[in-house]
């Protein structure tokens, strides 16, 4: 069908304009919603997406789109190696990103690898790690700590 | 002139949702200590434990709990339910006879009972002691609603 030829103009928060085949696009559902509501016919701007993380996006999206064929365990392998390349940083990013496009995989694949990085590290490597600025007093501290010792006193 | 994207990379400045799905995806006993981290997250976890299950929170479920705080820490959730989102809660009878059966039995009855009225879609119940003719009569009706639509148990 003609129709799946179709190119989505898309334009990046900094100004770089990325045609995108209809197929990759509506990976996306806000895109998808807003070609079935007739609506993407001309360039779609996109606020608070730098040109880079949506290169990125599209990527990811035209590897999926590529991969329907392949098998699952390929399809994982293959969101392993995208993901593992992304740094702290970028992977902010690319979360904000695939929520506001709504690519609930990317979205997923993403907050996952946030999961992972949380996990087994005790609150102060959390909080190095992700700068997070601790406001609690040490007695509040110490009192969340006894609430849920359970949790706390645990060693890996 | 280029326009700089809002957020400056950090994952603070992700919104509370998307730090809830985050933690969604760590074991129970993770996504509990991330409260300690700042007041921001003290109770951003709550929202993101879908399954509650005895043996991923306890090293071993087969000992008693001596945690008598791991217990009030399962009725916080189960009774303040305003941002409880569990669809899963499994548990066992030897994990929480610590002291007398009948006072370990009566807390599984309570927690089902909660877990029945937050909607709970899979419940998992190992008795090893207890006698399951004494468990809420409406647990034997879960596999055939199968969903989440549950009346009032009382």
């Amino acid at each position: 069908m003609a129709s799946t030829l179709k190119k989505i103009i898309l334009k990046s928060c900094d100004g770089k304009i990325l045609e995108v085949e209809e197929a990759v696009a509506v990976q996306s559902q806000m895109i998808k919603n807003m070609i079935e509501d007739d609506c993407a016919n001309e360039e779609i701007p996109l606020p608070d997406i730098t040109g880079e993380i949506l290169s990125m996006i599209i990527e990811y999206c035209k590897m999926h789109v590529d991969g329907e064929n392949n098998s699952n365990n390929e399809l994982i392998a293959r969101d392993a190696d995208f993901i593992t390349r992304v740094d702290l940083n970028t992977l902010y990013y690319l979360i904000v990103a695939a929520n506001f496009l709504n690519v609930k995989s990317l979205l997923d694949l993403t907050c996952q690898r946030v999961a992972d990085i949380i996990k087994g590290k005790s609150p102060e490597e959390i909080r190095l790690t992700f700068n997070i600025k601790n406001d609690f007093t040490p007695e509040e501290e110490e009192e969340i700590r006894k609430k849920n010792a359970w949790a706390f006193d645990y060693k890996d | 002139m280029a326009k700089q994207a809002k957020y400056d990379g950090s994952l603070e400045c992700l919104p509370d949702s998307i730090l809830c799905h985050i933690l969604s995806f760590l074991p129970t006993r993770d996504a509990v200590r991330t409260s300690i981290l700042s007041p921001r997250w003290r109770y951003l976890f709550v929202s993101s434990i879908s399954e509650l299950d005895y043996s991923d929170c306890l090293p071993d479920s087969r000992v008693p709990i001596e945690h008598t705080d791991f217990k009030k820490f399962v009725d916080r959730l189960l009774f303040n339910p305003k941002y409880l989102r569990l669809e899963c809660f499994r548990v066992n009878d030897l994990w929480v006879s610590d002291g007398s059966l009948d006072d370990g039995f009566l807390t599984i009855y309570n927690w089902l009972c909660a877990a029945l009225w937050r909607g709970v879609k899979e419940i998992d119940v190992n008795l090893f002691r207890g006698d399951i003719r004494k468990l809420p009569t409406l647990l034997f009706y879960l596999p055939v609603t199968g969903d989440s639509e549950i009346g009032y148990p009382w």
